[in-house]
């Protein structure tokens, strides 16, 4: 087992410790569990830096590199917004244990890397790919804050903010196809699915306006838009083509 | 009248089937097959392998869900439900702005004016305190945009125009339509008025099989004006005469001919043969079969082109199913063909180019700006409108705000009790 794949185990076995912990219902357990978990995210952050400094490129090619950076803005997302708002840490029952299994989950792919094709070679890259993880950052711990009991307030703003970056996400992609590909939409299964997502989030949002909406009734519905994001990112290329996969994660 | 259909069709309701039934048939059209974007070999596979399910589809509309006509129509109640929904919510904020609609705060009491530092942080003193119209005006911008995306798009599929083509290196394009192969509104191209002739192919492969460089340098001469040199690749399109020209990441090799004409004029000819990125720079050999239809009866031909060494053409031409020339070439070499003659020069590399006129991107992006800068107005700035009234018998404090302002109405919350303990 190399070095880098021995860290990134650890980072699993370190996140998932840290939710153990936010099982108490001690506070100071949590600001423990916490801390541990941000002593954690620096070593996820090292061994992306790490890959990034071996290949000579943006680790985000891969699956491997994409799913490892995805888990790193879910438990960075919650991190920082915990230490804002600590009403939320408890979420981290929730959040610490996905980035775990992203992270873990990553190691099944494989680890080699793949140069650049002549299309990844631009600052769209960066800006698009960005977006989307922090996307999944927030939609993650939008879903995780669902879960606990009386946080409406706290949920419609995440759920804002997934919204938000999202659409800037499929807005950035749609600029960057309109100069790679000369069309800025093609209706491709990644481009359909992806508004689909944005539409999901528009009408749970629209739905929350209502004044019908009871928080507890219909979780299930609120969590419905995030099942979408996480199968329009790591599902939906395992049955459907896409322009988007001659160029990433092959 | 008038009024009564217009609060209806902006209806919240009526948005909310619409989104909800948009983002279902997005996402079937997303994942099942949708039979114009398949090639002609997929489509036989499909309906093939799928004989039921694929009629099944068809006759629910679900096999060209986004070229449907009900799609747009449920596109156009969506951009109506909004437009709509725009005008009565700008005039609602406004409303909320100049404090003409009921407050949701009010508090009114007797005697002195209570001290109002808690409720105004930021140190309001006036009788009337307003901040963040911007943020007030997010989600109306929001939408504004959002409708003027929906436009844009409609648009684009109306006007928009998008083909591919393949170039030689050493071949030049002047605007020939029929060796476009149209993807998007072919009715409306605008006339291609230059000369485009590729000069050189760089394409660069990594590890044998990972494609990392690909350019093509080309002269241009626009309107017959001067020539001048560029170069295309992925993500640097070449703007020309109304168009953008963009690599489309197809290549191969080609056979370039002289066709020997009776009067003895030469005329150049290119035959593509795709090769993948991944055979590039190495021995090739490719096969393709083609029908000449050049004089009064079609010729079909079936040639191999290959390099090892050399590069070498295997040409197997019939006529009305006659065998007229079956001759192996080397560059140089000249085969009859009866009317004319073909001169084989040897291989040349050949990439393929999408050419699109697309005159609505520049109000699709404006009006995405607008959009998600309307929203960040929303997330980023809260409007908060304090009004204070105070007449001999007392005073009154009413307060407007948006929905989910929670710092605020914490806030008021601790001012109404710090009044009622006074």
């Amino acid at each position: 087992m190399s070095g880098a794949v021995a860290a990134q185990w650890l980072v699993v076995g370190g996140y998932l410790f840290a939710a153990v912990l936010l099982l108490f219902r001690s506070r100071h357990v949590a600001v423990m569990a916490a801390s541990l978990a941000s002593v954690v995210w620096c070593l996820h952050l090292l061994i992306i830096y790490r890959r990034w400094q071996e290949i000579g490129q943006l680790p985000i090619v891969t699956r491997y590199e994409d799913m490892t950076v995805d888990a790193l803005a879910v438990a960075g997302v919650y991190l920082i917004i915990q230490w804002i708002k600590p009403d939320i840490r408890l979420a981290g029952r929730y959040v610490l244990p996905m980035a775990a299994f992203a992270v873990g989950a990553a190691l099944w792919y494989n680890l080699g890397s793949v140069p650049f094709s002549p299309a990844l070679r631009t600052n769209w890259l960066l800006i698009h790919s960005q977006l989307n993880s922090l996307a999944i950052g927030f939609s993650t711990l939008a879903a995780a804050v669902i879960l606990l009991p009386d946080k409406a307030e706290a949920t419609n703003k995440l759920m804002a903010w997934t919204f938000f970056l999202w659409a800037a996400m499929v807005a950035t992609g749609s600029y960057w196809a309109s100069i790679a590909w000369g069309r800025f939409w093609g209706w491709d299964p990644i481009e359909s699915w992806s508004l689909a997502t944005v539409m999901a989030y528009a009408f749970v949002m629209h739905l929350r306006l209502r004044p019908s909406w009871r928080q507890g009734s219909r979780t299930l519905v609120a969590l419905l838009p995030y099942l979408m994001l996480l199968f329009t990112t790591y599902g939906l290329l395992m049955i459907r083509g896409s322009i988007h996969s001659q160029y990433l994660f092959n | 009248m008038v009024s009564y259909l217009w609060r209806r069709l902006a209806s919240h309701n009526l948005a909310l089937v619409l989104i909800g039934v948009l983002t279902l048939i997005i996402a079937a059209g997303g994942t099942l097959p949708q039979t114009n974007r398949l090639s002609p070999e997929q489509l036989t596979a499909w309906l093939s392998e799928w004989p039921l399910l694929s009629l099944v589809l068809d006759a629910a509309g679900l096999s060209n869900v986004f070229g449907s006509w009900w799609f747009l129509l449920l596109v156009l109640l969506l951009l109506l439900n909004m437009t709509a929904g725009i005008s009565l919510l700008t005039s609602y904020r406004l409303a909320q702005y100049s404090g003409t609609k009921r407050p949701q705060y009010l508090l009114q009491g007797d005697g002195h004016l209570p001290d109002l530092t808690t409720l105004m942080a930021e140190g309001g003193s006036s009788r009337v305190y307003r901040r963040g119209l911007l943020g007030l005006m997010g989600i109306p911008l929001f939408h504004l945009g959002l409708a003027l995306i929906v436009v844009a798009a409609l648009w684009s599929a109306w006007e928009g125009y998008g083909a591919h083509f393949e170039l030689s290196e050493g071949e030049t394009y002047a605007g020939q339509t029929e060796r476009l192969k149209a993807d998007k509104g072919a009715s409306h191209a605008v006339k291609f008025d230059a000369l485009l002739r590729l000069d050189t192919v760089h394409v660069e492969i990594k590890d044998e099989k990972y494609l990392i460089d690909l350019k093509a340098k080309f002269s241009v001469q626009e309107k017959g004006g001067d020539v001048r040199y560029e170069v295309v690749e992925t993500n640097h399109p070449l703007a020309i005469s109304g168009y953008r020209l963009y690599p489309n990441n197809t290549m191969g090799y080609s056979a370039a001919f002289d066709r020997i004409l009776p009067s003895g004029e030469r005329r150049g000819l290119f035959i593509h043969f795709q090769a993948p990125p991944s055979s590039w720079g190495k021995p090739y050999r490719l096969e393709r079969n083609l029908l000449f239809e050049w004089g009064a009866f079609p010729l079909f031909s079936r040639m191999t082109l290959s390099r090892d060494k050399t590069e070498r053409l295997a040409l197997r031409v019939t006529k009305a199913g006659k065998e007229i020339a079956n001759r192996n070439l080397e560059p140089g070499d000249v085969v009859d063909l009866g009317e004319y003659k073909l001169q084989f020069r040897g291989a040349v590399p050949w990439l393929g180019f999408y050419l699109a006129s697309e005159r609505p991107m520049w109000m699709f992006f404006c009006a995405i700006i607008v959009t998600l800068l309307g929203y960040l107005l929303h997330l980023l700035i809260r409007f908060r409108r304090v009004e204070v009234v105070t007449s001999e018998t007392g005073w009154e404090v009413m307060a407007w705000t948006m929905r989910g302002d929670g710092p605020f109405e914490c806030r008021w919350q601790q001012w109404t009790d710090q009044v009622k303990e006074r």
